[in-house]
């Protein structure tokens, strides 16, 4: 064992408050009091393991001071991504910290602390929610929830993912809330308070489980804090100040039971703080033969002493007597658990290194996981998806990068030359763009006479994920700090410009001062139009003159980001031969751009349709003739005088001659049937014969794809042969019915067992684009037009939906094709689709209309995690039934893979609730009667958890049903819902609303007039009694 | 939460004569795009004793402003000499550098200034009472010493209740105002600050 105390780590011997080692183990942070500030401190942790870095003067022993709370901090704490730092203190305040993204800098800026810090750490969140003074704070193991507790009596959970939401607010302490620990597994949070209790809530509902008062009742209030802690394989939780007998202790609550029957007893003085290595100790006894599991952990009293105790062992491992002047004030072990620190009143601070051999070996954190799983049924690693989320705050700035930066895009308002290039040119340069200037500063008018300055923008450096390298890792050389100095003169140049500007405040009268900013932005763009940079843009088009390129350029802005209206269109196509000289070109542009962005503001939110519209202007055809450089392509496949979206309908087609189709489901002999086109398989004198043949034998096709060139040997016999006159383009079939395409449109359909013909050739308005056949004998076509037929073909004959168009629906973002992911028809034929938009439709043929069953990219439905909704689902496997069949399609586009945002606690529930009903309706809808029931189930259990009530009743009123015996009788209520008994639904919600005692009022009113309606009706009727014989037991 | 986060303040020119144009350089840093500009002002106190003698030098717009760490410098004319008290032009006095957004004031960087001459013998000898020969006179910024104020203030325009709850919990407010000025002065004066140059 090392013990050392470094002189250097002070707060100008101001009491330090709180400790806490990085999880990387090369800082660790401080906090107390500043001067008449609270004053955080994080510190480089090698000068303090080794004493040839202590004596290099090169190595910076101070990292980053922060002055910024208003009074003294009490804790800081690190989450265990070592992204974060959480300090509290006494101005009530919660702060997050995170490293800053921009070269080191000084502290804030006027703070008057020490200069030249190799590290900037700023705030990140500023949380207010206590009345008090913070006193200690815990993240919760998987770092999604941050605890504080505060003199106000409450403890508040943070929701640590979208700060500064709070998740809950845990009262009934009447006393000071001195310390808060979490549950190494995650299901309960701690705490202790000079009430002289200790409280355990669940974090399940954020109720309390349990308040430890008889161990506490001797106490007084007499300590700072009251830091307890719980040990890692979370049995037990330690308290801080305790009484036994008239001394103090440390009392040792199992988490069976809630027990207090041991305790850590000692100190002379009260026990202030408890922090347990986060470890999970091991070592090999020579009495026993298998390895011992044991916890340690660090006690820290108001005797100025600390001692660390084994739970191996009866007696403490070692106390150190007299370590400080005062009293102990907070412990923090590092992560790999050989290293303590403590603080104390005193000012100072001491480390202690420990061998491994003294000790023991921590356990893995997968072995660690497996005990944890072992004992609890749950663990962190098995917490995975909230692990998982723990990462989100990055997507989410990620996200809200993209967002932004497309927003910048389409409203063409980025008044910097770089991006106003970028966006005229259409080559975007995603990398870190420049938001302004980067070499000076841009000064205007505006129009009540005062300067306008667009500032130089300081890119930031690379960003290297959001996490701090561990410090001294390499790269972090110190750079001058910034303080607030005299220089001659700025770097920065200036450059004045005479436009003239609204200034953009809210006082200005004007409420459409943004737009008129933005012309005036454009403007002042376009005087640059003969630097370097736009030259460089326009010799980048490849144009031959260049007049013509100041156009196109102009021009693809045009197309691409702001259709004109007619009238502006008319103004620069006309002017376009009046180009010139070098002025009048560059008036045109502006004018052009001023025009254009005009446009936009005004019909942004129009713009595919009148992207579409515009190429119907005959003027326009001038135009892009004249327009046709290479950027205008991918844009416009098709420039022809037809309005249309950019709908991707391929005809079908078969890769080789030969096509192999699965016959699936079924049962008997017709199982593993299997379909064969072959085209030209035989030749006659008047042209190629294709064939159709249908062999009972198994499918040669791996299962990702259903159609694949056969491999199949001679020698099977197949059931029927069939020939057609025309070569064939798709094939589809079922149990029933087989239908081939051919390429002259014409759709043939025969009976899968005998080969004959069930009708003569249909023919379709249009080349096929998809073809399938539903269950039973309905048949689905989509043409390569956009149009879409079901046809009926059992018994009688007839056509269910007569070339229905997609283009309602098959409308997608400017520019981006849309394809059918999937078409497939339910059980009574309704047409399902889905798209590449990642929406799904049916069309419902009473409402003569498409309905949306499905939106991958709804935020409703991304809010509503999967987690949240499967945790109703009662069955899970449902992906065979029609709802999921098709929402699985659009679970495998791209778009919805890559983001699964996580429900966080106010948002997800509410939009699980409506992602559920939604689901319910399309149920409805496809008339699929065990998602129905699997999805009404989910919703009313949804929202029990919520305690939507009013909803709640709404459910249970239909499903209960007149309150009378002849229910059963009544016209205007039906007892069943697609098939399914109201009431054994309604008992089934009952028993999820009995788990929620906030209902327990509304279980009780239903759950009587259910067995009320249920007992009449079977005296009255024996009929009914049967069915109801169950419910006696309810 | 401030959205914008003044970084660092040079001042440029820095001793210079008393008729010559203020200079700042100013670094700030801002976590998300901001809707408006921003209004900076460069305040010059005439005299410690009323605020009727404090003359705005410039005011300046700045933006747009997006995300991430931007820099400018706001230079403004010197003070109108027939403003200030003749009894207040000599010695210490204070030039505020102000930031506000939507027309709330969010920060205020402090400088104390001193005045004087710089031949040693107009110095001692010119009497308070006859006018300052502002030509000969030397302005010395402290820049060594900025004091910064912070100002909660609400940035996305809230509604007029959750602004409330904000400044309740906040104890920071816009009354420190005015005090802050006087109380910076009164405490050049007991120190008596060395400020030669």
């Amino acid at each position: 064992m090392k013990l050392l105390k470094p002189a250097w780590v002070s707060h100008d011997d101001l009491p330090i408050f709180s400790v806490d080692i990085h999880p990387d183990g090369s800082r660790f942070a401080t906090g107390g009091q500043g001067e008449d500030s609270g004053r955080i401190i994080i510190w480089n942790m090698a000068p303090v393991v080794s004493e040839e870095v202590e004596n290099d003067e090169n190595v910076p022993k101070l990292l980053c001071q922060m002055d910024n709370h208003l009074a003294c901090v009490n804790c800081v704490r690190w989450s265990f991504s070592g992204k974060f730092l959480a300090s509290g203190g006494d101005d009530k305040l919660v702060m997050i910290w995170k490293i800053s993204k921009y070269p080191t800098g000084g502290g804030a800026f006027g703070s008057g602390g020490k200069s030249g810090h190799a590290e900037t750490w700023r705030c990140s969140s500023t949380l207010h929610g206590h009345t008090g003074d913070v006193l200690d704070m815990a993240w919760s193991p998987h770092d999604a929830w941050l605890a504080s507790c505060s003199v106000d009596n409450t403890v508040i959970v943070w929701n640590a993912l979208k700060l500064p939401e709070m998740v809950a607010v845990l009262k009934g302490h009447k006393g000071l809330v001195k310390g808060v620990a979490w549950d190494p597994v995650g299901k309960y949070v701690a705490s202790q308070s000079d009430d002289k209790t200790l409280r355990v809530w669940r974090t399940a509902d954020w109720q309390q489980d349990a308040v430890i008062q008889e161990p506490f009742e001797e106490c007084g209030g007499t300590t700072h804090v009251l830091r307890l802690s719980w040990s890692p394989d979370g049995q037990y939780l330690v308290s801080a100040h305790a009484m036994n007998g008239g001394g103090p202790t440390a009392q040792i609550i199992e988490r069976e039971g809630w027990r207090q029957d041991k305790d850590f007893v000692g100190h002379r003085k009260a026990v202030t703080c408890v922090r347990f290595n986060s470890n999970i100790l091991q070592k090999q006894y020579r009495q026993s033969s298998k390895p011992q599991q044991y916890c340690c952990c660090a006690i820290g009293s108001r005797d100025c002493s600390l001692s660390v105790w084994l739970t191996a062992l009866k007696r403490p491992l070692v106390v150190l007597h007299q370590l400080f002047t005062s009293s102990v004030l907070d412990l923090s072990w590092s992560f790999t658990g050989l290293q303590l620190m403590a603080c104390s009143w005193d000012g100072s601070v001491a480390f202690v290194e420990f061998s491994q051999d003294e000790l023991g070996k921590p356990l893995s954190l997968e072995e660690k996981n497996v005990l944890h799983e072992r004992m609890y049924g749950m663990s962190l690693a098995s917490a995975k998806p909230q692990v998982t989320v723990v990462e989100t705050p990055e997507l989410l700035a990620e996200q809200e990068k993209v967002v932004t930066d497309q927003q910048k895009k389409s409203e063409l308002s980025v008044p910097t030359e770089k991006s106003t290039t970028n966006t005229s040119t259409s080559h975007p340069q995603p990398l870190t763009p420049h938001k302004g200037p980067i070499n000076c500063q841009i000064e205007t008018r505006t129009t009540d006479g005062k300067r306008r300055i667009t500032p130089m923008f300081i890119p930031p450096a690379p960003d290297t994920g959001d996490g701090p390298a561990p410090f001294g890792s390499g790269g972090s050389t110190q750079t001058p700090a910034f303080t607030s100095s005299s220089e001659s003169r700025s770097t920065i140049l200036i450059k004045r410009r005479d436009d003239v500007v609204d200034p953009n405040v809210s006082r200005s009268s004007e409420k459409t001062t943004p737009t008129k900013e933005t012309t005036a932005a454009g403007g002042s763009t376009t005087v640059q139009a003969t630097s370097p940079q736009s030259k460089r843009m326009s010799t980048e088009n490849n144009a031959s003159s260049s007049s013509v390129a100041e156009v196109s350029i102009a021009g693809t802005s045009v197309t691409i980001k702001a259709p004109p209206r007619k009238e502006n269109e008319k103004s620069w196509s006309s002017s376009v031969p009046e180009i010139k000289t070098d002025a009048q070109k560059m008036t045109l542009k502006r004018k052009l751009e001023k025009e254009t962005k005009i446009g936009s503001k005004i019909q942004s939110p129009k713009r595919a349709r009148l992207n579409i519209e515009d190429k119907g202007f005959g003027q326009s055809s001038v135009v892009t003739s004249k327009l046709q450089s290479s950027v205008l392509q991918p844009v416009m496949p098709a420039v022809d005088d037809q309005p249309r979206p950019i709908l991707m309908l391929p005809p079908l087609g078969m890769t080789s001659n030969k096509g192999v189709y699965r016959i699936a489901g079924g049962s008997g002999p017709r199982t593993k049937c299997r379909l064969e086109v072959e085209n030209s398989a035989l030749t006659s004198q008047y042209g190629p014969l294709t064939k159709v043949r249908v062999y009972p034998g198994p499918v040669f096709s791996s299962p990702s794809s259903a159609c694949m060139p056969s491999s199949v040997e001679d020698d099977l016999r197949a059931s029927w042969e069939v020939v057609l006159g025309c070569n064939a383009c798709g094939a589809a079939a079922n149990q029933q019915i087989i239908v081939v395409v051919c390429q002259d449109s014409t759709l043939h359909v025969l009976d899968t067992v005998t080969g004959q013909r069930l009708l003569s050739p249909l023919v379709l308005p249009a080349p096929a684009s998809r073809i399938s056949v539903g269950p039973r004998l309905f048949i689905l076509a989509v043409t390569v037009a956009g149009g879409l037929c079901v046809w009926d073909v059992g018994g009688k004959l007839k056509c269910l939906i007569k070339n229905e168009s997609l283009l309602p629906i098959m409308q997608g973002q400017l520019g981006r094709e849309v394809t059918i992911k999937s078409s497939l028809l339910t059980e009574n034929g309704c047409p399902l689709v889905s798209l590449s938009t990642g929406k799904a439709y049916m069309y419902s043929v009473d409402l003569a209309s498409w309905l949306l069953i499905g939106d991958a990219n709804d935020p409703v439905h991304k809010c509503a995690s999967q987690k949240n909704v499967s945790q109703f689902l009662s069955v899970s496997d449902i992906s065979s039934y029609p709802l999921a069949t098709i929402q699985s399609h659009l679970k495998s586009s791209p778009v919805t893979m890559s983001l699964r945002l996580p429900a966080s606690s106010q948002i997800g529930p509410m939009c699980t609730v409506t992602y559920l009903e939604q689901q319910l309706l399309a149920c409805q809808a496809l008339e699929s009667s065990k998602e129905y029931r699997n999805y009404l189930i989910a919703f009313a259990r949804a929202l029990i958890q919520e305690g939507m009530e009013s909803r709640l009743r709404l459910l249970c009123d239909d499903l209960l049903g007149p309150a009378h015996a002849h229910a059963k009788l009544s016209k205007s209520w039906q007892d069943s819902i697609m098939g399914h008994s109201k009431h054994e639904i309604l008992k089934e919600i009952l028993r999820f609303m009995s788990a929620n005692l906030n209902l327990q009022r509304l279980y009780t009113e239903y759950s009587r007039q259910l067995s009320v309606i249920e007992n009449s009706a079977s005296s009255l009727s024996n009929g009914v009694a049967e069915s109801c014989g169950e419910i006696e037991g309810l | 939460m401030a959205k914008v986060q003044v970084v660092n303040v040079v001042v440029l020119d820095n001793p210079s004569a008393f008729l010559n144009p203020f200079q700042f350089e100013i670094t700030f840093e801002c976590v998300e795009d901001l809707q408006e500009d921003l209004e900076w002002k460069i305040i010059y106190v005439g005299s410690a004793e009323s605020e009727e003698y404090d003359q705005v030098l410039d005011t300046v717009y700045v933006g747009p402003v997006p995300e991430g760490r931007h820099m400018f410098v706001f230079q403004a004319d010197p003070p109108d000499p027939a403003k200030i008290p003749v009894a207040d032009v000599i010695g210490v006095t204070v030039v505020l550098l102000t930031c506000s957004y939507r027309g709330q004031e969010f920060i205020r960087v402090g400088y104390y200034v001193n005045n004087d001459y710089v031949d040693p013998e107009l110095r001692e000898n010119q009497p308070p009472s006859a006018p300052p020969q502002f030509d000969k006179l030397q302005r010395n910024i402290l820049a060594t010493n900025p004091r910064v104020t912070r100002f909660k203030v609400d940035w996305d325009n809230h509604s007029k209740q959750e602004e409330k709850m904000e400044s309740t919990t906040d104890p920071v407010d816009n009354s420190m105002d005015g005090t802050f000025k006087n109380g910076l002065l009164n405490a050049v004066h007991e120190n008596s600050m060395n400020m030669e140059p």
